[in-house]
Protein backbone atom coordinates (compact mmCIF):
# COMPACT_ATOMS: atom_id res chain seq x y z
CA UNK A 1 0.00 0.00 0.00
CA UNK A 2 0.91 3.68 -0.86
CA UNK A 3 2.31 5.46 1.93
CA UNK A 4 0.00 8.64 3.21
CA UNK A 5 1.14 12.18 3.69
CA UNK A 6 0.74 12.22 7.63
CA UNK A 7 2.80 15.29 7.68
CA UNK A 8 0.28 17.37 5.43
CA UNK A 9 -2.75 17.90 7.68
CA UNK A 10 -0.51 18.79 10.43
CA UNK A 11 1.09 21.74 8.39
CA UNK A 12 -2.12 23.05 6.96
CA UNK A 13 -2.71 25.65 10.05
CA UNK A 14 0.99 27.36 9.72
CA UNK A 15 0.76 27.25 5.91
CA UNK A 16 -2.86 28.18 4.72
CA UNK A 17 -3.04 32.00 5.45
CA UNK A 18 -6.18 33.76 4.91
CA UNK A 19 -6.45 36.88 2.40
CA UNK A 20 -7.16 38.92 4.94
CA UNK A 21 -4.62 37.69 7.17
CA UNK A 22 -2.00 38.68 4.84
CA UNK A 23 -3.28 41.64 3.50
CA UNK A 24 -3.36 43.19 7.10
CA UNK A 25 0.75 42.22 6.57
CA UNK A 26 1.05 43.65 3.52
CA UNK A 27 -0.65 46.88 4.37
CA UNK A 28 2.13 47.13 7.75
CA UNK A 29 4.77 46.90 5.14
CA UNK A 30 5.41 43.16 4.85
CA UNK A 31 7.17 43.01 1.62
CA UNK A 32 6.82 39.02 2.10
CA UNK A 33 3.31 39.01 2.76
CA UNK A 34 2.84 41.54 -0.53
CA UNK A 35 4.66 38.89 -2.66
CA UNK A 36 2.64 36.08 -1.09
CA UNK A 37 -0.45 38.10 -2.44
CA UNK A 38 0.38 38.35 -6.16
CA UNK A 39 1.69 35.05 -5.74
CA UNK A 40 -1.27 33.95 -4.75
CA UNK A 41 -3.55 35.66 -7.51
CA UNK A 42 -1.37 36.63 -10.50
CA UNK A 43 -2.54 33.67 -13.13
CA UNK A 44 -5.93 34.94 -12.00
CA UNK A 45 -5.33 38.74 -12.93
CA UNK A 46 -3.64 38.13 -16.12
CA UNK A 47 -6.30 35.16 -17.24
CA UNK A 48 -9.21 38.28 -16.64
CA UNK A 49 -7.13 40.49 -18.87
CA UNK A 50 -6.55 37.70 -21.33
CA UNK A 51 -10.37 36.17 -21.39
CA UNK A 52 -11.41 40.30 -21.58
CA UNK A 53 -9.80 39.75 -25.70
CA UNK A 54 -6.32 41.72 -24.56
CA UNK A 55 -3.52 41.30 -26.03
CA UNK A 56 -0.53 40.34 -24.41
CA UNK A 57 1.34 43.66 -24.31
CA UNK A 58 -2.36 45.17 -22.97
CA UNK A 59 -2.79 42.35 -20.54
CA UNK A 60 0.72 42.76 -19.18
CA UNK A 61 -0.35 46.86 -18.96
CA UNK A 62 -4.15 45.32 -17.31
CA UNK A 63 -1.63 43.22 -15.27
CA UNK A 64 0.72 46.22 -13.85
CA UNK A 65 -2.24 48.73 -13.29
CA UNK A 66 -4.75 46.23 -11.30
CA UNK A 67 -1.59 45.53 -8.89
CA UNK A 68 -0.56 49.16 -8.51
CA UNK A 69 -4.10 49.98 -7.77
CA UNK A 70 -4.35 48.08 -4.94
CA UNK A 71 -1.49 48.76 -3.86
CA UNK A 72 -2.63 52.36 -3.84
CA UNK A 73 -5.78 51.50 -2.30
CA UNK A 74 -4.24 49.82 1.30
CA UNK A 75 -6.04 52.53 3.01
CA UNK A 76 -9.27 52.12 1.66
CA UNK A 77 -10.03 48.62 0.82
CA UNK A 78 -12.97 48.08 3.26
CA UNK A 79 -13.15 43.89 2.60
CA UNK A 80 -10.11 42.64 2.33
CA UNK A 81 -11.75 39.13 2.65
CA UNK A 82 -13.08 39.86 -0.44
CA UNK A 83 -9.37 40.66 -2.34
CA UNK A 84 -10.21 38.61 -5.05
CA UNK A 85 -13.28 39.85 -6.17
CA UNK A 86 -11.90 43.29 -6.13
CA UNK A 87 -9.07 42.11 -8.25
CA UNK A 88 -11.52 40.06 -11.07
CA UNK A 89 -13.30 43.68 -10.97
CA UNK A 90 -10.36 45.93 -11.76
CA UNK A 91 -8.84 44.10 -14.02
CA UNK A 92 -12.10 43.12 -15.73
CA UNK A 93 -12.60 47.22 -15.72
CA UNK A 94 -9.25 48.26 -16.74
CA UNK A 95 -9.50 45.54 -19.64
CA UNK A 96 -13.14 47.11 -20.96
CA UNK A 97 -11.26 50.72 -20.86
CA UNK A 98 -8.32 49.80 -22.39
CA UNK A 99 -10.15 47.38 -25.12
CA UNK A 100 -12.42 51.10 -25.86
CA UNK A 101 -9.53 53.21 -25.59
CA UNK A 102 -7.68 50.68 -28.20
CA UNK A 103 -10.82 50.98 -30.43
CA UNK A 104 -10.59 55.10 -30.24
CA UNK A 105 -7.14 54.66 -31.82
CA UNK A 106 -7.81 52.51 -34.74
CA UNK A 107 -9.42 53.77 -37.86
CA UNK A 108 -13.34 53.19 -38.38
CA UNK A 109 -12.54 50.42 -41.35
CA UNK A 110 -10.81 48.61 -38.92
CA UNK A 111 -13.12 49.12 -35.79
CA UNK A 112 -16.12 47.62 -37.97
CA UNK A 113 -14.52 44.61 -38.08
CA UNK A 114 -13.54 44.18 -34.68
CA UNK A 115 -15.27 41.49 -32.20
CA UNK A 116 -17.12 42.96 -29.04
CA UNK A 117 -14.28 42.05 -26.38
CA UNK A 118 -15.86 43.69 -23.50
CA UNK A 119 -19.12 40.50 -23.39
CA UNK A 120 -17.31 38.00 -21.59
CA UNK A 121 -20.36 36.94 -19.33
CA UNK A 122 -19.75 37.53 -15.28
CA UNK A 123 -20.37 33.93 -14.69
CA UNK A 124 -16.94 33.34 -16.65
CA UNK A 125 -15.56 35.53 -13.88
CA UNK A 126 -16.95 33.94 -11.49
CA UNK A 127 -15.68 30.60 -12.01
CA UNK A 128 -12.19 31.84 -12.52
CA UNK A 129 -12.11 33.27 -9.38
CA UNK A 130 -13.58 30.20 -7.62
CA UNK A 131 -10.96 28.75 -9.89
CA UNK A 132 -8.33 30.60 -8.64
CA UNK A 133 -9.19 29.84 -4.80
CA UNK A 134 -9.39 26.12 -5.77
CA UNK A 135 -5.79 26.48 -7.21
CA UNK A 136 -4.73 28.42 -3.84
CA UNK A 137 -5.87 25.20 -2.23
CA UNK A 138 -4.17 22.69 -4.71
CA UNK A 139 -1.01 24.72 -4.30
CA UNK A 140 -0.88 23.80 -0.65
CA UNK A 141 -0.56 20.49 -0.80
CA UNK A 142 1.66 18.08 -1.16
CA UNK A 143 2.77 16.96 -4.92
CA UNK A 144 1.45 14.02 -4.93
CA UNK A 145 -1.73 15.14 -3.89
CA UNK A 146 -2.05 17.69 -5.93
CA UNK A 147 -0.81 15.95 -9.08
CA UNK A 148 -4.02 13.24 -8.31
CA UNK A 149 -6.61 15.78 -7.59
CA UNK A 150 -5.76 18.03 -10.97
CA UNK A 151 -5.65 14.50 -12.65
CA UNK A 152 -9.04 13.01 -11.30
CA UNK A 153 -10.88 16.06 -10.77
CA UNK A 154 -9.77 19.54 -12.32
CA UNK A 155 -7.56 18.67 -15.32
CA UNK A 156 -9.60 19.59 -18.17
CA UNK A 157 -9.74 15.94 -19.66
CA UNK A 158 -10.84 13.44 -18.01
CA UNK A 159 -8.07 10.35 -17.47
CA UNK A 160 -9.06 6.64 -16.46
CA UNK A 161 -8.15 5.19 -13.41
CA UNK A 162 -5.43 3.47 -15.44
CA UNK A 163 -3.94 6.56 -16.43
CA UNK A 164 -4.29 8.35 -13.67
CA UNK A 165 -2.34 5.59 -11.69
CA UNK A 166 0.40 6.04 -14.24
CA UNK A 167 0.79 9.20 -14.44
CA UNK A 168 0.79 10.23 -10.73
CA UNK A 169 3.14 6.63 -10.15
CA UNK A 170 0.60 5.72 -7.20
CA UNK A 171 -0.65 1.80 -7.71
CA UNK A 172 -4.05 0.92 -9.15
CA UNK A 173 -5.30 -0.50 -6.18
CA UNK A 174 -4.13 2.19 -3.67
CA UNK A 175 -5.94 5.12 -5.80
CA UNK A 176 -9.13 4.76 -3.30
CA UNK A 177 -8.02 5.96 -0.39
CA UNK A 178 -5.62 8.26 -1.83
CA UNK A 179 -7.55 10.06 -3.60
CA UNK A 180 -10.03 10.02 -0.80
CA UNK A 181 -7.76 11.29 1.79
CA UNK A 182 -6.28 13.94 -0.25
CA UNK A 183 -10.12 15.35 -0.92
CA UNK A 184 -10.34 15.73 2.43
CA UNK A 185 -6.77 17.57 3.21
CA UNK A 186 -8.26 19.71 0.50
CA UNK A 187 -11.75 20.10 1.86
CA UNK A 188 -10.03 21.26 5.17
CA UNK A 189 -7.61 23.69 3.25
CA UNK A 190 -10.05 25.58 1.51
CA UNK A 191 -11.78 25.62 5.06
CA UNK A 192 -8.55 27.48 6.69
CA UNK A 193 -8.28 30.08 3.80
CA UNK A 194 -11.65 30.91 4.55
CA UNK A 195 -12.61 29.80 0.83
CA UNK A 196 -15.07 26.76 1.69
CA UNK A 197 -18.34 26.49 3.81
CA UNK A 198 -18.74 23.15 3.14
CA UNK A 199 -17.26 20.83 6.26
CA UNK A 200 -19.48 18.49 7.00
CA UNK A 201 -20.55 15.34 5.00
CA UNK A 202 -22.74 15.39 2.09
CA UNK B 1 -10.55 0.96 -23.78
CA UNK B 2 -10.21 1.92 -20.30
CA UNK B 3 -13.04 3.22 -18.27
CA UNK B 4 -12.79 6.54 -17.42
CA UNK B 5 -13.89 8.11 -14.29
CA UNK B 6 -17.17 8.84 -13.17
CA UNK B 7 -16.27 13.03 -13.34
CA UNK B 8 -18.55 13.75 -16.00
CA UNK B 9 -21.56 11.90 -14.57
CA UNK B 10 -21.56 13.55 -11.24
CA UNK B 11 -20.99 16.85 -12.57
CA UNK B 12 -23.61 16.19 -15.00
CA UNK B 13 -25.98 14.94 -12.08
CA UNK B 14 -24.76 18.32 -10.03
CA UNK B 15 -26.08 20.44 -12.81
CA UNK B 16 -29.32 18.66 -13.36
CA UNK B 17 -30.09 20.08 -10.09
CA UNK B 18 -31.51 18.59 -6.66
CA UNK B 19 -29.75 15.24 -6.09
CA UNK B 20 -31.82 12.41 -5.66
CA UNK B 21 -31.21 10.06 -2.50
CA UNK B 22 -30.53 7.11 -4.09
CA UNK B 23 -27.93 8.61 -6.11
CA UNK B 24 -25.91 9.60 -3.02
CA UNK B 25 -26.16 6.26 -1.74
CA UNK B 26 -24.60 5.24 -4.45
CA UNK B 27 -21.84 7.58 -4.10
CA UNK B 28 -18.37 6.62 -2.89
CA UNK B 29 -17.06 8.82 0.08
CA UNK B 30 -14.52 10.61 -2.37
CA UNK B 31 -17.24 11.15 -4.67
CA UNK B 32 -19.34 12.75 -1.57
CA UNK B 33 -16.47 14.80 -1.18
CA UNK B 34 -15.96 15.83 -5.06
CA UNK B 35 -19.89 16.79 -5.53
CA UNK B 36 -19.13 18.57 -1.95
CA UNK B 37 -16.52 20.43 -3.25
CA UNK B 38 -17.59 21.05 -6.94
CA UNK B 39 -20.95 22.46 -5.87
CA UNK B 40 -18.56 25.46 -4.34
CA UNK B 41 -16.07 25.59 -6.85
CA UNK B 42 -17.69 24.34 -10.55
CA UNK B 43 -14.08 24.56 -12.16
CA UNK B 44 -13.39 21.14 -13.28
CA UNK B 45 -12.55 20.54 -16.94
CA UNK B 46 -12.05 23.81 -17.13
CA UNK B 47 -9.18 25.35 -18.74
CA UNK B 48 -6.34 26.07 -16.68
CA UNK B 49 -5.59 29.95 -15.74
CA UNK B 50 -2.51 31.54 -17.35
CA UNK B 51 0.38 32.29 -15.36
CA UNK B 52 1.66 35.77 -16.39
CA UNK B 53 5.08 35.89 -17.01
CA UNK B 54 7.70 35.52 -14.53
CA UNK B 55 8.95 39.55 -15.35
CA UNK B 56 5.64 40.97 -14.59
CA UNK B 57 5.08 38.70 -11.74
CA UNK B 58 8.34 40.28 -10.21
CA UNK B 59 7.23 43.82 -11.39
CA UNK B 60 4.16 43.55 -9.41
CA UNK B 61 6.35 42.32 -6.44
CA UNK B 62 8.04 44.87 -6.29
CA UNK B 63 5.36 47.88 -6.70
CA UNK B 64 5.55 48.65 -2.74
CA UNK B 65 9.07 50.01 -3.42
CA UNK B 66 9.40 51.13 -7.01
CA UNK B 67 5.94 53.66 -5.58
CA UNK B 68 7.34 55.77 -3.22
CA UNK B 69 4.46 57.80 -0.58
CA UNK B 70 5.34 60.91 -1.03
CA UNK B 71 3.72 63.00 2.18
CA UNK B 72 3.34 66.35 -0.33
CA UNK B 73 0.28 66.03 -2.56
CA UNK B 74 1.47 69.67 -4.18
CA UNK B 75 4.14 67.93 -6.26
CA UNK B 76 4.66 64.54 -7.20
CA UNK B 77 7.07 62.86 -9.31
CA UNK B 78 5.38 59.77 -10.69
CA UNK B 79 7.59 56.77 -11.57
CA UNK B 80 7.48 54.47 -14.54
CA UNK B 81 5.31 50.95 -13.17
CA UNK B 82 5.11 49.46 -16.90
CA UNK B 83 5.93 49.86 -20.66
CA UNK B 84 4.95 48.13 -23.29
CA UNK B 85 8.23 48.55 -24.94
CA UNK B 86 9.89 46.84 -22.18
CA UNK B 87 7.34 43.94 -22.08
CA UNK B 88 9.39 40.36 -22.92
CA UNK B 89 8.15 39.27 -26.29
CA UNK B 90 7.04 35.27 -26.86
CA UNK B 91 9.35 34.61 -29.49
CA UNK B 92 8.37 32.89 -32.78
CA UNK B 93 4.60 34.61 -32.18
CA UNK B 94 3.72 36.59 -34.60
CA UNK B 95 2.10 39.93 -34.52
CA UNK B 96 3.18 40.48 -30.53
CA UNK B 97 5.67 43.04 -31.76
CA UNK B 98 4.16 46.35 -31.67
CA UNK B 99 6.47 48.75 -32.61
CA UNK B 100 4.34 52.13 -33.54
CA UNK B 101 2.40 51.50 -30.24
CA UNK B 102 3.12 51.94 -26.77
CA UNK B 103 1.60 52.00 -23.64
CA UNK B 104 3.05 53.14 -20.19
CA UNK B 105 1.63 53.66 -17.05
CA UNK B 106 3.02 55.52 -14.29
CA UNK B 107 1.89 55.76 -10.43
CA UNK B 108 2.48 58.76 -8.14
CA UNK B 109 0.43 58.36 -4.84
CA UNK B 110 -2.85 57.69 -5.55
CA UNK B 111 -2.99 58.81 -9.34
CA UNK B 112 -2.41 56.18 -11.92
CA UNK B 113 -1.14 58.10 -15.49
CA UNK B 114 -1.49 56.37 -18.47
CA UNK B 115 0.27 57.33 -21.97
CA UNK B 116 -0.30 55.53 -24.89
CA UNK B 117 0.61 55.97 -28.16
CA UNK B 118 0.50 55.06 -31.38
CA UNK B 119 1.88 56.22 -35.28
CA UNK B 120 -0.30 56.11 -37.92
CA UNK B 121 0.85 57.88 -41.53
CA UNK B 122 4.36 59.11 -40.10
CA UNK B 123 2.55 60.83 -36.67
CA UNK B 124 1.80 60.28 -33.32
CA UNK B 125 -1.24 60.05 -31.67
CA UNK B 126 -1.67 60.28 -28.18
CA UNK B 127 -4.15 59.30 -25.23
CA UNK B 128 -3.60 59.96 -21.59
CA UNK B 129 -5.72 59.04 -18.78
CA UNK B 130 -5.57 60.37 -15.17
CA UNK B 131 -7.05 58.04 -12.41
CA UNK B 132 -7.05 60.23 -9.44
CA UNK B 133 -8.44 58.18 -6.49
CA UNK B 134 -7.01 60.98 -3.72
CA UNK B 135 -6.20 63.63 -5.81
CA UNK B 136 -8.36 66.95 -5.39
CA UNK B 137 -11.18 66.79 -7.44
CA UNK B 138 -10.11 69.57 -9.74
CA UNK B 139 -9.61 70.90 -13.01
CA UNK B 140 -6.34 68.81 -14.86
CA UNK B 141 -4.73 69.90 -17.65
CA UNK B 142 -1.94 68.70 -19.47
CA UNK B 143 1.49 70.01 -20.20
CA UNK B 144 3.46 68.68 -23.29
CA UNK B 145 6.82 71.28 -23.55
CA UNK B 146 5.21 74.22 -23.90
CA UNK B 147 1.68 73.11 -25.52
CA UNK B 148 -1.38 72.68 -23.02
CA UNK B 149 -3.97 70.08 -23.58
CA UNK B 150 -7.46 70.48 -21.74
CA UNK B 151 -9.32 67.09 -20.52
CA UNK B 152 -11.94 66.14 -23.35
CA UNK B 153 -15.75 65.56 -22.30
CA UNK B 154 -14.56 61.30 -21.83
CA UNK B 155 -12.36 62.73 -19.59
CA UNK B 156 -8.96 61.62 -21.71
CA UNK B 157 -6.34 64.36 -22.87
CA UNK B 158 -5.50 64.01 -26.33
CA UNK B 159 -3.04 65.28 -29.14
CA UNK B 160 -1.07 64.67 -32.22
CA UNK B 161 2.39 65.47 -33.15
CA UNK B 162 5.37 64.48 -35.74
CA UNK B 163 7.82 63.46 -32.60
CA UNK B 164 6.61 62.03 -29.29
CA UNK B 165 7.16 64.05 -26.25
CA UNK B 166 9.84 64.01 -23.58
CA UNK B 167 8.06 65.73 -21.09
CA UNK B 168 4.82 65.79 -20.38
CA UNK B 169 3.31 67.03 -16.73
CA UNK B 170 -0.11 67.34 -15.33
CA UNK B 171 -1.05 70.67 -13.92
CA UNK B 172 -4.22 71.04 -11.21
CA UNK B 173 -5.74 74.25 -11.25
CA UNK B 174 -5.08 74.29 -7.45
CA UNK B 175 -1.20 74.39 -8.13
CA UNK B 176 -0.57 70.36 -7.69
CA UNK B 177 1.68 69.01 -10.54
CA UNK B 178 2.61 65.46 -11.51
CA UNK B 179 5.45 65.30 -13.25
CA UNK B 180 6.34 62.24 -15.38
CA UNK B 181 9.78 61.39 -15.27
CA UNK B 182 11.59 61.79 -19.13
CA UNK B 183 10.68 59.09 -21.45
CA UNK B 184 13.03 57.55 -23.93
CA UNK B 185 11.67 57.22 -27.71
CA UNK B 186 14.49 55.27 -28.75
CA UNK B 187 13.58 51.34 -29.19
CA UNK B 188 16.21 48.81 -28.84
CA UNK B 189 15.73 45.88 -31.15
CA UNK B 190 16.66 42.36 -29.88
Amino acid sequence: MEPIDHGVVASISNMSRTDEQIWKDACKGDHAAWKELVDRYQSLVYTVALRNGLSMADASDCFQHTWLALWQSRKRLKEPERLSAWLVTTARRESIRMSRQSRRMVSDECLSAEPDRSATPDIEFEQLEQQSKLQTGLDQMGERCRKLLNLMFFAPEEHSYEQIAAKSGIAFNSLGPIRRRCLEQLKEILGKLGFSHVRGKV
Amino acid sequence: MAKPTRRQDLIKAIKKGKLSQSFLRSLTEDEKIFVELYREFPTAGLDRMVDAPAALVKRACEIPVSVPVHQRLRSLVANLVSDSWATPQVAGVRGTTEIDHRSLRFGAEAAIVMLRAEKQRGEWHFLVELSETDLPQSQWCLKVGSRTVERTETGLFEWSSKRPPKSVDLVCDDGSTIQLPEISWKRTTK
